[in-house]
This record gives structure tokens, C-alpha cells and sequence, in this order.
């Protein structure tokens, strides 16, 4: 069953708006995501990646093109789209329970069964016994477990993940992977996975779209054939080495591409 | 035993030591009993002066010291509150309209490099002597602080990434501000309520000296002047004890609302 679909999705952004100039960010993007499919994008920083993100979750608008979830258009941040960012995004002033709780408690769900939820989830991500701890009191890579908690509790359709580990060090970085998969695999979530670590997209993907410079669009598709379930050790294998040896010959050019572009950063939006 | 009780233990006994300090002094006469009164008879005469008929009334300005609080009180909290209903709106109006916060950050960046009191004399004349001069000079102190902390808290709220997990929740601008940016920014706000209250004291307390017949802060020039020692130290006291009740009250609050990491 198809969830999520993308069709012809274009951004251009006025950069002068007195001289008439414009950036083509991004163009062409079209997505098919099923049911429980995990769905990597990788590419070189400044390619549009956070646009298409930001634009597929309706944090901003798209000049061309529409974004249809099971069918239907949306326009704007959708009830079944659930985000998790890069940066820091758990709130300081809340604990881990009360952060997992936020999204329930806006949308008027009663104490008592956000709680449950919100403990469950909490047990799910991995925090038991941190429930009652502050961000502050937890790590990097904790933090990030909490705000993902924060956005499968509200049982969202597709997750969309923005670079989700890439503030973290390597070693949390696999494991925290390791995690995802497990926990995709426990609630069946289907997932559109931004990232620009080429290991990384391998290791938890179905498919890869290696996304093209200036303007952003797709160039490739690569069907991961790694069966599941898959783990760190994954990494060693022969399969992974030819499939991450061929995204990054797809991605080598595009990455000069985009170092020779002096301003990248606008595309970040 | 643990190691939180005996630092507890021991923050109590520098007070202690500080206050039988202060007792050994002016009981062997080092200092003047005129200056510097015992710790024990100013506790003493603190007591008395909340007892009705405990200590003549002539020798508290004819009223009772606990009448003589309540004024003093009730001008701070009077001066704060307006402080803090006119400030914390035109600190969020700064946050929001930046050409207005360029326009007058000089002025209040500058502000408390103006001695407030040496402008009495104007006070007097528009307001006249009594509560509402001093209202109004301890409000005057109080504002700015609140005013620039606040919009200083709300510029401090990390834009990049708490608007967008607000809207990615489908929140209201309104929900994002109050359920978002206002808790972002409490530490920085509670700074400036803190710093406010106490400004709101020095003004009101310091505008009793020159601008009252009545109140803690006149009660402390007129024993003075009438060498009544104890009751001097008595208001005195009475006024420590206020401001750092009021802001351990402050800093409960804030420490409610942001977790712990307020302290």
C-alpha cells in the first residue's frame, strides 16, 4: 500500500526579489514510499535534501508539484507525518516523560492514557529509568532517543528523518541505527531517512535516491538487497561494501559539483 | 550522614557565626551600643514590636511595626507588579518589533547609569509625598530590568529548531509562543522578575528615607535619628527577611516551571 507519494515536486526560491533572481533548489522529485518501507536520500550537502524534507512535512510550501499521503494532498504539517530533526530539538525544561508526552497533551489527549503511552514509548526507545531525568542530564545520543519517542508516539503514518544522528559520534551513531531498526521493525513504521552518510543509508535502508546538485533531484535509485535483519556487524559484509562502493561513485561527482557552488547554504532554507 | 545535610548544617552555622559575631562586638564594646546594637535584643525587640503594646507606639512613628510592613510591602509589590504587567509586554513588543528594540536600545542599555533619586525633587513635584511617589520610583527602578531580560529571553530561543517541531506538530503561533517560547525563555525571564523585585525594594525603601511618613524604610531614618538602635536594626532586619523570602518564592516558581535545571 502506497503511504506516502510525491509527484513533481519543484522548489525555487527568489533570492533577489528586486532583480528577479532565483535559486532552482530543487525539481522533478518523485517518490513512491509503500507500507513499512525504510527509504534513505542521500546527498552532498547543499543539495536540498533539508528542502525537500521541510517541503514533504509542510514546513514550507513548494512552487511546483504536490505531496499526497495514501491519496490524498496535503498542504501544510500533517497529523500523519511525524518529524524528527537534527539539531537538539528535546525541550530543556521538560523531563523525558513530560517531552514525550508534549505532542499528546496539545492535541487534548487526557493524562492518564498519554502517560501509558508515553512509558511504553519511552521503554521502546530504550530510556527506562530516565523518564524523570531532564535533557540536560542525558547524552547527545539520548536526547535524540527522547525526540524520537516524542514523534512515534503520536503513531504518525510515515517518519520523516532529517539527519536525525548527525550531531553524534560515530559509535553512537551505529548503534543508534541498530536501534531505529529494531524499533521500525516492533510498530512497522514506514520511513523517509535523510542523511548524507553513505554506511549509514545502506545499513537501514530498502532503497536509496542519490540526489543530484543544483537543482536538487533524483539521479539514482539503489534497491538495498541486504536481507534483515541487519545489524552493525552488517558492515563487514561483502554485499555492503559493492552497494556503498557504488553510491558513492553516484555521489562523487555531484559532491565536486556542489563545492564548486560558492553558496550552498541557501537550500538548507 | 549526607553530604547535602551537612552542607545545610553548615550554610546555617555562617549565619549563626556571623550573627554571634556581631553579639560578642557590641557586647564587649568594641563598637558603641549607640552603632551597633546585639544580635539577641535586636531579635528581642523585633518580637516585642509585633506585640501589641510590647514596645510604645510613639517609638514606631506612633504604629505598629507590623503596619509599618505591610506599607512597605504592599508599595513593593504594588511597584513590582506593575513593573512586571507593563514590562513583560513591552519586553515581548522589543522581541518582536526589531527597528523599535534599535531604536531604544541605547536608552536602555544606558538607563541605570542615570542615578534615579537625584531626580526626587521631580517626583515630588508631580506625584506629591506618600504612596504613590514611592509606588512609582520603585516601579520606575524595576522596569527596565524586567523589560530587557524579557525580550533578551525570547531573542535567546533557539529559532532554528523549536518553531519547526511546533508547526511539525501542527501548533498555533499563539501554542507555539505560550507552550514553547515562553517556558525557552523563563530562565531569562525569571532573571529579570528576580533582579525587578529586588530593584523594586532599593526603590521603594530608598524613597521612604526622603518621600514618607510611614513604612520600614522611613522607620529606619527616623530611629536612627532618634538613637532608637534596636528598632533601627529591627526594620532592618525585617527587610532582609522580605527580600529573600520573596525571592526564594521567585526561584520555586521558576524552578517548577523549568525543571531543574534552574538551579
Amino acid at each position: 500500500m502506497v503511504v506516502l507519494e510525491v509527484r513533481n515536486l519543484g522548489k525555487i526560491y527568489a533570492v533577489h526579489e528586486v532583480d528577479g533572481l532565483s535559486v532552482e533548489a530543487l525539481k522533478e522529485i518523485n517518490l513512491i514510499v509503500s507500507k513499512g518501507e525504510f527509504i534513505s536520500i542521500i546527498g552532498p550537502s547543499g543539495c536540498g535534501k533539508s528542502t525537500l524534507f521541510g517541503l514533504i512535512g509542510g514546513l514550507f510550501e513548494s512552487t511546483s508539484g504536490e505531496v499526497l499521503i495514501e491519496g490524498e494532498r496535503v498542504n501544510g504539517p500533517h497529523r500523519d507525518i511525524g518529524m524528527v530533526f537534527q539539531e537538539d530539538s528535546a525541550f530543556p525544561w521538560l523531563t523525558s516523560l513530560e517531552n514525550v508526552e508534549f505532542g499528546m497533551k496539545m492535541s487534548g489527549v487526557n493524562k492518564r492514557e498519554r502517560q501509558g503511552k508515553a512509558k511504553e514509548m519511552i521503554e521502546l526507545v530504550g530510556l527506562y529509568g530516565f523518564e524523570n531525568h531532564y535533557p540536560g542530564e542525558l547524552s547527545g545520543g539520548m536526547r535524540q532517543r527522547v525526540a524520537i519517542a516524542r514523534t512515534l508516539v503520536m503513531d504518525p503514518k510515515i517518519i520523516l528523518m532529517d539527519e536525525p544522528f548527525g550531531a553524534l559520534d560515530e559509535q553512537t551513531r551505529v548503534l543508534l541505527g541498530e536501534e531505529l531498526l529494531r524499533i521500525c521493525d516492533r510498530i512497522g513504521a514506514t520511513v523517509l531517512f535523510v542523511t548524507h552518510s553513505i554506511s549509514e543509508s545502506v545499513m537501514l535502508s530498502d532503497r536509496v535516491y542519490v540526489m543530484s546538485c543544483r537543482p536538487g533531484t533524483f539521479k539514482k535509485v539503489i534497491d538495498i538487497d541486504i536481507p534483515r535483519p541487519r545489524s552493525s556487524s552488517t558492515i563487514a559484509t561483502k554485499r555492503f561494501g559493492e552497494i556503498t562502493d557504488e553510491i558513492w561513485k553516484e555521489l562523487k561527482g555531484e559532491t565536486g559539483k556542489a563545492m564548486r557552488v560558492v553558496s550552498c547554504g541557501i537550500e538548507e532554507g | 550522614m549526607k553530604r547535602a545535610r551537612k552542607i545545610t548544617i553548615a550554610r546555617w552555622s555562617v549565619l549563626v557565626g556571623c550573627a554571634g559575631c556581631l553579639e560578642m562586638i557590641a557586647r564587649t564594646g568594641v563598637i558603641r551600643r549607640s552603632t551597633l546594637a546585639p544580635v539577641s535584643e535586636i531579635v528581642l525587640t523585633l518580637w516585642k514590636s509585633f506585640l501589641p503594646g510590647g514596645i510604645q507606639a510613639r517609638l514606631l512613628n506612633d504604629s505598629s511595626m507590623a503596619a509599618n510592613f505591610f506599607m512597605t510591602f504592599g508599595e513593593i509589590l504594588l511597584s513590582f507588579s506593575f513593573a512586571v504587567l507593563i514590562g513583560f509586554p513591552v519586553g515581548i513588543l522589543l522581541w518582536k518589533c526589531k527597528t523599535l528594540a534599535r531604536i531604544l536600545s541605547p536608552y536602555l542599555v544606558s538607563y541605570y547609569a542615570i542615578p534615579v533619586f537625584a531626580l526626587y525633587p521631580i517626583i515630588v513635584g508631580v506625584f506629591g509625598i506618600g504612596l504613590l511617589s514611592i509606588t512609582f520610583m520603585g516601579w520606575l527602578f524595576a522596569i527596565v530590568a524586567i523589560i530587557i531580560n524579557t525580550a533578551t529571553g525570547f531573542d535567546e530561543v533557539d529559532k532554528r529548531i523549536y518553531p519547526k517541531v511546533g508547526k511539525s506538530l501542527r501548533l498555533s503561533r499563539w501554542r507555539i509562543f505560550l507552550w514553547i517560547y515562553v517556558p525557552a525563555a523563563t530562565p531569562y525571564i525569571f532573571t529579570g522578575l528576580k533582579l525587578g523585585f529586588i530593584y523594586s525594594i532599593i526603590g521603594v525603601i530608598a524613597s521612604e528615607f526622603i518621600l514618607s511618613t510611614k513604612g520600614l524604610g522611613h522607620l529606619v531614618r527616623f530611629s536612627y535619628s532618634a538613637f532608637e538602635t534596636e528598632i533601627m536594626y529591627a526594620s532592618m532586619v525585617l527587610i532582609v527577611i522580605m527580600a529573600v523570602l520573596v525571592n526564594s518564592v521567585l526561584m520555586r516558581i521558576e524552578a517548577w516551571l523549568y525543571g531543574r535545571q534552574a538551579k
